[in-house]
């Protein structure tokens, strides 16, 4: 395995019922940076990140996290593997009977023997860092509007400091200002914190902003993997190829 | 005609067949989640706060419509026991034949019953909605153990609130069909409570019967609803409609489960 790539996906094959979803998909992720995968809607983006997290087995083919094969990882070994990553659900997935400071606080409480205080010091700085104050910790997820609930996935996702995010559509049914806010933050959190960043989206162009690397899955399989300075030049074949389309498709 | 005939009988023997496999292998998709919830009741974290939550969830909001239905059924029995008794001369029975059908049957059969309209059904609900919405999910990311934190403390919290359950019912029965039998009808209440204690303590095997049936059927409710709500996902219908699909389905299966149970375990039992 490449040092800098903690995740490679070497030959997928996946097919659902008679139709093939992934066929010989390859895709490397460098360490430290934001690769973000673009793709119409129903290509398979999510399915690729339930592939990273174990939860789905392609039918053929590797998925390497940190050099260890996630396919052939027992439950003990998956559950040890997602203890270093971090996920931001499409739907947030925030548990709605617990409160915000709860959900937040659930990670450390599982898998730590840290104090109550500590936990609970550590929980309100990390939505400190997500903008969420802790006057807000009482509430419960359904008090919230879309964007904080964003923040407060991100804030639980970020809780025990994994050194690779995978977020999920991460600006899905919100406005463009709350969009471009959580982009912002998701930014500046890998900025600060330096962790590995998979985003699968179609909002394009918009994504692109905080993108280090862009990969575009098409047609089954990761057509290309660019730099991202590649596809914001106006001039360049990337470009053209996402103008005016907002579904990620090639433009017409 | 004959090969019309003929290509029917094979539809209808393929169809046969492929339900035949689909229930076996969701069969085994059971024995294997029930494995699973049971091996997470035993192993660390004992999450004692999580079950004493499901605990009264499942057992203590359950608590006034078991001792009411419980009262009713004592009533109805002792209200039908004393007019077939007193046919044959025998209403000085009546109080063994009360507590030996509460306890060998009606008390864990429709506590189950009712435990599965009550508590199974919105415990299905529940599971059902935290997989749609990737709770189930989340948990998993995060590496926590889903059976433990989630299905088995519900599973110990069945396991041991049924049984009290059973035997709120069959004490709330008791005093029904004491109401209807001695103080409405004018059976003798020395004769009614003292056969109950003659049958009671003449007949370990009926408590037995009662507590055992009660466990086994607590399993049967816990882990059929639970499995349903878990395999949402493979409903043919989405969203809301595959959660109200699956929670119709555990109610139904876990209701026919008790049922057929109850038979065989009386068989064994008995």
């Amino acid at each position: 395995m490449n040092e800098l790539n903690v995740i490679q996906l070497v030959n997928i094959r996946k097919r659902f019922g008679q139709q093939w979803v992934h066929d010989q998909l390859n895709l490397s992720v460098p360490a430290g940076k934001t690769t973000v995968v673009v793709g119409p809607s129903g290509v398979g983006k999510s399915v690729m990140i339930k592939y990273i997290l174990g939860m789905l087995k392609p039918d053929s083919g590797q998925v390497l996290v940190n050099g260890h094969d996630v396919v052939t990882m027992s439950r003990t070994e998956l559950r040890e593997m997602r203890s270093h990553l971090g996920v931001l659900f499409q739907g947030v997935a925030l548990f709605d009977s617990m409160t915000v400071l709860d959900n937040v606080e659930l990670p450390l409480r599982e898998k730590t023997t840290l104090s109550d205080a500590e936990v609970r010091q550590k929980s309100v700085d990390k939505l400190a860092l997500v903008g969420i104050s802790a006057s807000d910790g009482s509430k419960f997820p359904a008090q919230l509007s879309g964007g904080m609930q964003k923040r407060v996935g991100l804030a639980r996702a970020l809780q025990h400091d994994p050194s690779i995010v995978l977020f999920d559509e991460p600006t899905t049914g919100l406005d463009p200002r709350t969009t471009h806010r959580i982009y912002d933050l998701l930014a500046d959190t890998q900025h600060r914190l330096g962790y590995t960043a998979v985003i699968v989206s179609h909002d394009i162009p918009n994504v692109f902003r905080i993108a280090d690397y862009v990969a575009i899955l098409e047609d089954k399989k990761i057509q290309a993997c660019v730099p991202a300075e590649e596809v914001r030049r106006a001039d360049s074949p990337w470009a053209r190829h996402f103008v005016e389309t907002d579904d990620g498709g090639p433009a017409a | 005609m004959l090969t019309f005939l003929h290509s029917m009988l094979l539809d209808f023997v393929e169809g046969l067949g492929k339900r035949a496999i689909a229930t076996v292998t969701k069969l085994g998709r059971w024995g294997v989640f029930s494995s699973h919830a049971l091996a997470g009741a035993v192993s660390r974290p004992f999450r004692r706060g999580i079950i004493g939550r499901e605990i009264i969830i499942i057992g203590a909001e359950s608590l006034s419509i078991i001792a009411l239905t419980g009262f009713f059924t004592g009533m109805v029995l002792g209200l039908q026991g004393y007019h077939t008794l007193t046919k044959f001369g025998s209403e000085a029975v009546l109080g063994q034949g009360v507590i030996i059908t509460l306890l060998s049957e009606l008390g864990p059969v429709m506590s189950a019953l009712l435990l599965t309209g009550r508590a199974g059904s919105a415990l299905c609900a529940q599971i059902g909605v935290m997989r749609n919405s990737e709770q189930i999910d989340a948990l998993e990311c995060m590496g926590i153990e889903t059976y433990n934190y989630l299905i088995s403390p519900k599973l110990v919290a069945g396991l041991i609130s049924l049984p009290i359950l059973s035997l709120v019912f069959c004490a709330a029965g008791v005093y029904g069909g004491y109401l209807a039998g001695c103080v409405l009808l004018n059976a003798n209440p020395g004769y009614y409570f003292d056969g109950m204690k003659s049958a009671v303590s003449g007949d370990p095997a009926l408590l037995r019967m009662c507590l055992v049936k009660s466990v086994f059927f607590a399993f049967v409710v816990v882990t059929v609803c639970a499995f349903h709500g878990h395999e949402v996902d493979r409903q043919p219908v989405k969203g809301a409609s595959g959660v109200s699909k699956a929670t119709t389905e555990a109610v139904v299966v876990s209701s026919v489960s008790i049922l057929v149970w109850d038979y065989l375990l009386s068989c064994i039992l008995i």
